[in-house]
This record gives structure tokens, sequence and C-alpha cells, in this order.
């Protein structure tokens, strides 16, 4: 019975390894098309955001007040440039990456109005808008500071409180989230995809190529054909992920240094003991037994029309 | 002298919804005969084929290879069994050679004695240079050698062959033909074909099968006689009474 269990499930994972269709999925799948789609993108935003912090922005700038004009002249963060066509047209066309109106008003109002036209889709124009913000509230507080000293009231009045906002989670937090989070649903998926293959080549495969019955013929009882299979699917299962949680890890350590923009290389060996990881392959062991059962239940109802 | 029995099939039923595809089949095979099944297309060969290699349970009737049940004791028929199955397959990432391997070892058959078989059936067979090569490159020719070889390795007392030279060109099925004339003095064959010329040659006795029941049974002399025909042909086209 044990030996019955033992040929099938050597000759499921023998002729499964010999199907290039099975390789794919079970090792180029999880070590790189999957990592490639996930680090891919982070990289190319942050990239996006870094380019456009380091680059002036272009801004269009309609106000009559000449000394503001200055002002942004003299930021190197900021670009001036002239407006030629629409707002919409200008930002779609990235010829300003935002656009600022000042309102003039009445000369004995102490409050002068500005609004800030950007395109939120745009990261550079986020950019650009973040940078026109803290020229003006610099701008904003020159001149506060200016009508204060008019009154005799010194500049250190105007601040109560200074406050700032940091990352408090460290670079193995990120990596912990990303590995929990995302990683965990492609541990997932790459259980069900590399079992895949194997349970319907195994099952409905075997009636489609009409081997089936021949195997039937073997002195073995059904259960230890079906069990040896059943085996076979379940170690695809399991090692598919296994190389999915590799190869995502390998990805997290380049993205997460890109998430807390701090650069260096990330420390794994303090985040995951031996005993972790005892438990996370119980769990996935766990996974992969029910994964290869569904699997099995829905392929083997599959082209029963003997 | 009379043999002792091998294969003895009493009273087989089977019902497929409204088909009645086996409506009492009887007869016995003795050993170091080759026995023949024929009868027109779903006359119910393959289905009684079926039955003995418990591919699938008969509604009524007996099985026994040997003396043993396949109803009590399946595991312990099969054993004694090798088989071609009609229109079956291989697995076709295996290679000639261990597709044979797998199923002998699968029968219990053990060490160096499985590659001593598959030695010789290559040599018989003349599959020489292909024993290395992936089923599915195999001519179709090739693949029913090796379907067969499958069966020889296992060495049975019980040899079922459901026409294994269907679809094969001249020179194959002589191969075939020749092999099974040459070990059919050693083991119990069925064989089901729809060869006349085929059967005329090689079988010791055989069955005429016809919408689930046997109509004749004996050797080829005895059912032309009971025909009162020439040769067989005749005998069968008129015992399953559909003249042209
Ligand atoms: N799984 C099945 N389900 C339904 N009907 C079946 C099934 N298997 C066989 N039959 C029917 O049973 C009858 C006997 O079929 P069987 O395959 O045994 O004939 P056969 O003598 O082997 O014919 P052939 O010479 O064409 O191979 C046919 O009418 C066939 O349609
Ligand atoms: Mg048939």
């Amino acid at each position: 019975m044990l030996k019955g269990i033992g040929l099938i499930y050597r000759k499921e994972m023998w002729t499964a390894l010999r199907e290039r269709r099975t390789l794919i999925f079970l090792f180029l799948f999880p070590l790189l098309v999957w990592p490639v789609f996930v680090v891919l993108p982070w990289f190319l935003i942050g990239g996006k955001e870094r380019r456009a912090q380091a680059q002036p922005s272009k801004v269009a700038l309609v106000s009559a007040y000449p000394e503001l004009e200055k002002e942004f002249e003299a930021s190197d963060k900021l670009q001036l440039v002239r407006l030629e066509d629409s707002v919409s047209a200008a930002l779609q066309q990235r010829k300003a990456h935002c656009v600022v109106y000042v309102d003039s008003l009445a000369s004995d109002s102490l409050v002068t109005y500005a609004r800030i036209l950007y395109d939120p889709i745009q990261t550079e124009s986020r950019t650009a808008a973040d940078k026109v913000e803290l020229v003006l509230s610099q701008y904003e507080r020159k001149i506060v500071i200016e009508r204060l000293a008019q009154q005799g009231v010194p500049e250190r009045m105007l601040e109560a409180l200074s406050y700032r906002r940091q990352n408090a989670m460290g670079q193995n937090q990120m990596l912990g989230y990303f590995l929990g989070f995302i990683i965990g649903m492609f541990v997932v998926m790459g259980s069900m995809m590399g079992s895949m293959a194997v349970v319907i080549d195994s099952t409905a495969g075997e009636k489609e190529r009409k081997t089936l019955e021949l195997l039937l013929t073997a002195p073995i009882p059904r259960s230890s054909i079906m069990f040896g299979k059943y085996l076979a699917g379940v170690t695809f299962a399991f090692i598919s992920p296994i190389l999915t949680a590799l190869g995502m890890s390998l990805a997290a350590s380049f993205v997460v240094p890109v998430l807390v923009s701090s650069g260096g290389s990330v420390d794994l060996s303090g985040l995951i003991s031996p005993g972790k990881i005892l438990i996370i392959l119980l769990v996935i062991l766990l996974m992969a037994a029910f994964i290869a059962a569904l699997q099995m239940t829905v392929a083997v109802r599959a082209h029963s029309n003997r | 002298m009379i043999r002792e029995v091998v294969l003895r099939v009493e009273g087989l039923r089977k019902r497929f919804g409204d088909v009645q595809a086996l409506d009492g089949i009887d007869f016995t095979c003795r050993r170091g005969e080759l026995f023949g099944l024929l009868g027109p297309n779903g006359a119910g060969k393959t289905t009684t084929i079926r039955c003995i290699c418990s591919i699938i349970k008969p509604d009524d009737g007996l099985i026994e290879v040997e003396g043993v049940s396949v109803a009590s004791n399946p595991l312990m028929v099969l054993k004694k069994i090798g088989v071609v199955l009609e229109d079956g397959g291989l697995y076709e990432r295996l290679t000639a050679e261990e597709n044979m391997k797998l199923l002998a070892q699968l029968h219990g058959v053990e060490g160096s004695l499985i590659d001593e078989r598959i030695d010789s059936i290559c040599d018989t067979l003349g599959l020489g240079e292909y024993r290395k090569r992936q089923f599915k490159k195999l001519s179709k020719g090739n693949k029913q050698k090796v379907l067969l070889g499958q069966a020889l390795v296992i060495d049975p007392p019980l040899l079922i062959l459901d026409e294994p030279t269907v679809g094969l060109d001249v020179p194959t099925q002589k191969v075939i033909r020749d092999l099974l004339g040459k070990i059919k003095k050693e083991r119990t064959i069925l064989y089901s074909t729809h060869i006349m010329s085929e059967a005329e040659e090689l079988c010791d006795r055989l069955a005429i099968i016809d919408h689930g029941r046997i109509v004749a049974q004996g050797t080829v002399n005895e059912i032309c006689k009971k025909a009162g025909t020439k040769n067989l042909e005749q005998a069968f086209l008129k015992l399953v009474g559909r003249y042209a």
C-alpha cells in the first residue's frame, strides 16, 4: 500500500518536472515574474518623485505683486514660466507644473488670496504645488514679521509651538508590513498556481490522455493512487509559495529602502527567527494540503464522461 | 488432456443507462490458450474486458482468474493480468523504457528482473533504438508495441489484448501477430479483434459476441460447422445476422 503511494507519487513528480509548463509555474513565476511585478512600480514611482524633487518645478505666476515674483525667482526650487494657454492646457502639456493666481484686493485689506492650481494625478505637479506652498508660507512669514516689527513686537512672539512629522517605523517594520501583507497574498496565489498544473495533469489529464484506465489495472488500491497524486499536489503547493516568499523577500529588500527613502541594505536576520520560520513552514504546509485537496476535488470531477 | 481454467466468466451483465451492454456472457479460457473475442462494433467486447480488469463493476455475474474472484479480491486478480486496453495511452513524458518499468513496478516486479525483461521485450518487438525516446515522440506502431511491452513486462499468467493491431500497418501487425503466435504456448491470452484472418490464424478457440450475448463459441472449425459456412468471415456475418 505504501509502496503503491510511493510509486504513484514518484511518477507524478517525475512527469510533472519534465513538463516545461510546470517548471515555469514553479520557478519562473515565484522567483522572477512576481517579484519584478511588485518591485517595478515602486521603483518607477519612487524614481519619478525623487526626480521631481531634485529639479526646479516650472511655475506660472499670475499676479500684480512684483515682490512675490522676485521671491519666486529667488527660490532655486522654482522656475518661473509664462502662461500662454489655458491653465488646463498648460498643465496637461507640462508647460507649467502648476499655476499660481494671486488676487489683488482693495489696498486697505490685510489679506491677499492666492490659488495654486495643480494636477493631482501628476507627480511633478503635486511636488510643484508643495514647493510653491513652502515659498508662499515663507513669504507670508516675512511679511507678518515686518508688520509685527512695525508694532514693536519681536519676531520670537510668532513662535508658540514647533512641530514636525517623522517616520517612526524602522525599515524592519516596513519589511514586516511588506512580508505580512503583500507576500501573504502572493503566497496563497503561488500555492494555487504551483499545484494547479500537476493536479489537473494527474487527474483530468490522465483521463484525457487515456492513461487512467491502465493505471487502474495496477494491483494497488485506488486510494493509494489517489493519495500518491494528492501528495504530489501538496508538494508543489508547498514548494511554490516558499519560492514565492523567497523571491518576494528579495524584492522587498530592494523596495523597502525606497519606501522609507533612507537607502542602505535591510537586515532580515533580526526579523525572522528559526522558530518563526518553522511556524511559517507549518502554516504553508497546512495551506498546501488544503489547497491541493480543494483542487483535486474539483479536478477529479472534470471529464468524467466514461 | 483438459487444461486448467485460467479465466472463467459466468453470467456477466452490465447496463449503461438504457443500453444493456452485456446480457449474460459466459466463457472460459484455459492455460496456454489464445481465446478470441469477436463481435461487431458495440457488441460488448471492451465492456467485458473492462469488467475483468475491474475498471468497472459488472451488475451481475462471476469473474474468476486462476480461481480468484474479481469481486472479492480485485487486487489479487489484477496481479495476474497484463492488459492492452482499447485506445489506451501511456505517459507521454516518460520514455518507452520508463513506462514499461513503471508498470512493472506497479505490478510488484522487482530489481534487475525488470531490466532483463525490458531488454528481451525490446529485442523481440524491435524497439531497440526507440526505448529511450519519450512516448509521445513515438510513431503509432511503436506506441502500440510499447503498450504491448508494458503488458508483457509483468509476465502475467493472463494477457488481455483489446484490438492490439487496430490502425497499424501490415508489417507492424505481423510483428505483433508473430509475437502472439510465439508466446501463446506459455500464456493464456484473451484477445479481441475485428480482423477475421487474424482470428483464424491465431485463435485456439473463440467466442462471437453480439448485443452483449455470446452467439457462438468454440474452435474456428466448430463455429464454421455450426453456421454451416466455409470460412470464419461468412460464419461471423451469418451469426450476427447482418448480411450486407
Ligand atoms: N461508459 C459507457 N457509457 C455508456 N455506454 C457505454 C459505455 N461503454 C460502453 N457503452 C455501450 O455499451 C455497448 C458495448 O460497448 P463496447 O465498447 O463494449 O463494444 P465493443 O464490442 O468493444 O465495440 P468496438 O468493436 O466498437 O470496440 C455499446 O453500445 C456502447 O455504446
Ligand atoms: Mg471495443
